[in-house]
């Protein structure tokens, strides 16, 4: 029973159902909100999901050239590693398997769908594809280490490399954002720069490389990558939800779930502000800016940080 | 690092219009560019020679789908010449209005092409969102968005009554306040100057050897407006400013053309306040005798150049089109060596291409 | 017409032989007809004169006879040089060399008419497809055949 139990966690809530669902609104909220901004209508509620089951449904077409088993097993590989991460981190006020450390398993899992990414360019015959996979791995340095230093922050602070030991610390208001500010906003600039999302849309740059390392892909494997972007959207935002937000504040036990959302919603919100206010970046600059203010402004706020835990 | 070679086209969503741009690259950087055109080649020279003069008209509307009516002011200009007519005043002024409003639009548009090409998709959906205001009058003027059919051999088709002219004067104002908005957005926003200052720069010399003309000659520091230097249509009756800057990059491309909006704007107002009355035509016999005549007019993008020859019969001998893209085209692959490849893009629509009417 | 006589004078001294012959077209367009032998001199001595003169684009044409190419300069006011050239030897100097806006007006000249430009970097095809194996559309109909 108990099993059965676990499984129903695992496959629907907070699992992987509700990942899929909730990843899939997320979306299209992003969507709506950044064409509100640009002055569009926006799409319909269920655009993501009729976007998905089209994908799934078309054709399938790989270039001569293309390793089909590699090209067809990467985008499972990342969307399974999204979602493992996924478990680990509270949604509500539950969490499916958490332990002590689980924080860097979770880095971990949600840096491999960038490599796979890159991986996914190099495959192809397509130069568009290699290219865009060179720029996602000089990407991939440039924000994963202000983005690690970031999340090291809080973890220091409250000593405890558990996502959910995270959010335990949190409690009674003593959010991570308000004592390590800088912390946050890295985070933030980090999240943007792994979902490739503008200015660092640099990867997939339409005007430039067409899809990037996409270009080649169609079909069901297509669907697959969109799925794992939409997911490591979600897995992102309650990553940072649970280290700075406070996650599903204790107090409000039965509004759980609904304080979780507000602030995931939040975050959206903000994503969707930054990708309306910006142009694209080029790669030498977003190196420049990662390696000459990010990692900088991580090692102040480690500094900062175990100097407050000193004291 | 070796040697990689990126196709930019014939199709590739940086291009609105099907061109080839092969590129040689080491990493991020290009070593050469190479182009070529003639994908949207409709052979409108040839076609014209086994068209009347008054079919004509229609056929050289169609050259360019943005600068539809700048085609045909140059054509008309140039057989009415051929026949020794005088264009009535108010004809006159109405070819302006209209070719300014193209300016407007044209401008625009290239500003949006540009905000997407440098991944600035809110600035895009922003200035073609304001280039409806501009296509709704023209549609509201002409009953065309694009092509307008306002040009007759003689003077125009269609008038301004004194409600379109009302409609005309509260639709600019409410637009020339848009534009004030989109001046403070591109002169304070950080991301913009990062992708556009310093970018693609064009010296005065390339401006001079390879004939580049327009506003992207006007932001290298030329000074050569066709508007002003040799005045048609009633723009020797009308007050304007000739934009330039000497930056030569793609941001103070940007700045001449947003400024020559204004001047557009000014331009419009003028003639809506001194539009004379009088005929829109006069009569223009089929037969043209037989001569040659060159004329110039300053299209969105600069110098657009007719050469009209004739038989003496109801036919052209031979016509023969310049449009102002072609010296930009044939400058670009000499802009690019050097360049981060995302910079093509920036410098691509910075050029504002216009790839059709480059072919005919 | 100040501009007017210094560049018909300086067109005049650069042929001494009285060869360019010159007229003043409709709406104030100087048309100077020039020798195929004089066009590199003619054009230098236009480049030369004070104001800047640029190639606003060069077209050809089929007049029956022969082929006319013609240079179109601009400077506020246009200058044109036509040159004649016989169907049997239609072949002219580049000015690719001297202008590099005319590298492009030559290919398409060429393309669209036949005319060679001695001397110019690449003539491939500018407009018409790689694969184009008829007459130069531009011919009349009789010599195309």
């Amino acid at each position: 029973m108990q099993t059965l139990a676990k499984l129903a966690q695992v496959l629907i809530l907070p699992g992987a159902l509700y990942l899929i669902v909730a990843s899939l609104f997320i979306t299209w909220l992003d969507r709506k909100l950044v064409a509100r901004g640009e002055g569009r209508v926006g799409p319909p509620w269920f655009q993501p999901m009729a976007d998905l089951l089209k994908l799934l449904a078309k054709e399938d077409i790989s270039p001569l050239g293309t390793d089909e088993k590699i090209s067809a097993l990467l985008p499972m590989v990342s969307m399974a590693s999204t979602m493992a991460a996924g478990l680990c981190i509270p949604v509500g006020n539950s969490v499916v398997y958490p332990f002590e450390g689980d924080l860097i398993v979770v880095l971990f899992l949600l840096s491999i769908p960038t490599l796979a990414y890159f991986l996914a360019g190099w495959v192809t015959p397509s130069v568009y594809g290699v290219m865009g996979g060179n720029r996602s791995l000089l990407q991939y340095f440039s924000y994963e280490v202000p983005l690690l230093m970031s999340l090291a922050a809080p973890a220091v602070y409250s000593q405890t490399w558990s996502v959910t030991g995270l959010m335990d610390a949190q409690q009674g208001y003593r959010w991570h954002v308000f004592f390590l500010p800088v912390g946050f906003a890295l985070a933030m600039v980090g999240l943007i720069g792994k979902l490739k999302r503008v200015p660092f849309d640099i990867p997939h740059a339409k005007s430039e490389l067409g899809a990037g390392p996409l270009t080649e892909y169609s079909g069901r494997k297509l669907a697959l990558w969109k799925l794992t972007v939409s997911l490591q959207t979600l897995v992102g935002i309650n990553l940072l939800v649970a280290a700075y937000l406070g996650g599903a504040d204790r107090i409000w036990a039965h509004w759980g779930f609904a304080i979780y959302a507000v602030k995931v919603v939040f975050l959206v919100v903000g994503l969707a502000f930054v990708q309306v206010s910006y142009a694209r970046l080029r790669i030498d600059q977003m190196a420049e800016s990662g390696w000459r203010v990010l990692v900088p402004l991580g090692i102040l706020q480690m500094v900062v940080t175990i100097w407050m835990g000193k004291a | 690092m070796s040697r990689i070679t990126i196709p930019i086209g014939p199709q590739h969503p940086l291009l609105k219009e099907p061109l080839s741009l092969v590129l040689e690259a080491i990493g991020e950087r290009i070593v050469s560019a190479s182009m070529r055109i003639g994908y949207v080649h409709r052979g409108i020279e040839l076609l014209c020679q086994r068209r009347t003069y008054v079919q004509n008209v229609h056929l050289f509307e169609r050259v360019c789908g943005i600068c539809s009516q700048v085609h045909t002011t140059a054509y008309c200009q140039a057989v009415e010449a051929l026949l020794g007519l005088e264009i009535p005043p108010r004809a006159a002024y109405i070819r302006v209005l209209m070719c300014e409003l193209e300016r407007i639009h044209s401008h625009l548009l290239w500003l949006g092409v540009l905000a997407e090409a440098i991944g600035f998709t809110t600035i895009f959906m922003y200035a073609w969102r304001d280039r409806e205001i501009v296509l709704d009058l023209m549609e509201e003027l002409s009953g065309g968005r694009v092509s307008h059919s306002a040009n007759i051999i003689g003077g125009v088709r269609i008038g301004v009554s004194s409600e379109q002219a009302r409609l005309l004067e509260g639709q600019l104002a409410t637009f020339a306040e848009q534009m004030e908005f989109f001046r403070e957005l591109l002169d304070r926003d950080r991301s913009f100057h990062r992708r556009t200052q310093n970018v693609g720069y064009m010296s005065l010399e390339m401006v001079h050897s390879y004939g580049v003309v327009g506003p992207a000659a006007r932001s290298s520091g030329c000074t050569v407006d066709v508007r002003r230097a040799a005045p048609y249509a009633a723009y020797p009756s009308l007050a304007f400013e000739v934009i330039s800057a000497s930056e030569g990059d793609v941001w103070s491309r940007a700045q001449v053309r947003l400024m020559e909006i204004m001047q557009s704007l000014s331009i419009c107002n003028q003639v809506i306040e001194a539009l004379p009355g009088g005929p829109l035509a006069v009569g223009a016999p089929r037969r043209v005798p037989p001569g040659e005549v060159v004329t110039r007019c300053e299209a969105p993008r600069g110098e657009l150049i007719y050469y009209v020859r004739s038989d003496g019969s109801e036919r052209p001998a031979r016509i023969k089109v310049r449009t102002p893209t072609l010296p930009m085209l044939m400058v670009i692959s000499h802009l690019l060596p050097g360049l981060e490849t995302a910079d093509v893009a920036a410098v691509m629509a910075g050029a504002d291409l216009c790839v059709a009417c480059a072919d005919r | 017409m100040m501009d007017m006589d210094r560049i018909s004078d300086a067109l005049q001294r650069s042929c001494e032989d009285n060869s360019i012959r010159l007229r003043e077209g409709l709406g104030g367009e100087l048309f100077a007809d020039v020798p195929p032998g004089k066009l590199v001199v003619a054009v230098r001595a236009i480049l030369q004169e004070g104001h800047f003169h640029h190639l606003s684009t060069i077209s050809g044409l089929d007049s029956g006879q022969e082929l006319e190419v013609l240079y179109h300069f601009w400077s506020g006011r246009g200058v044109t040089l036509r040159v004649r050239c016989p169907k049997s030897r239609a072949s002219l100097p580049t000015l690719a060399g001297l202008i590099p806006a005319a590298d492009w007006y030559e290919r398409e000249v060429h393309e669209l008419l036949g005319i060679e430009f001695a001397g110019h970097p690449d003539l491939s095809p500018l407009l018409l497809p790689d694969d184009w194996d008829a007459p130069p559309p531009l011919l009349s109909r009789e010599d195309a055949q």
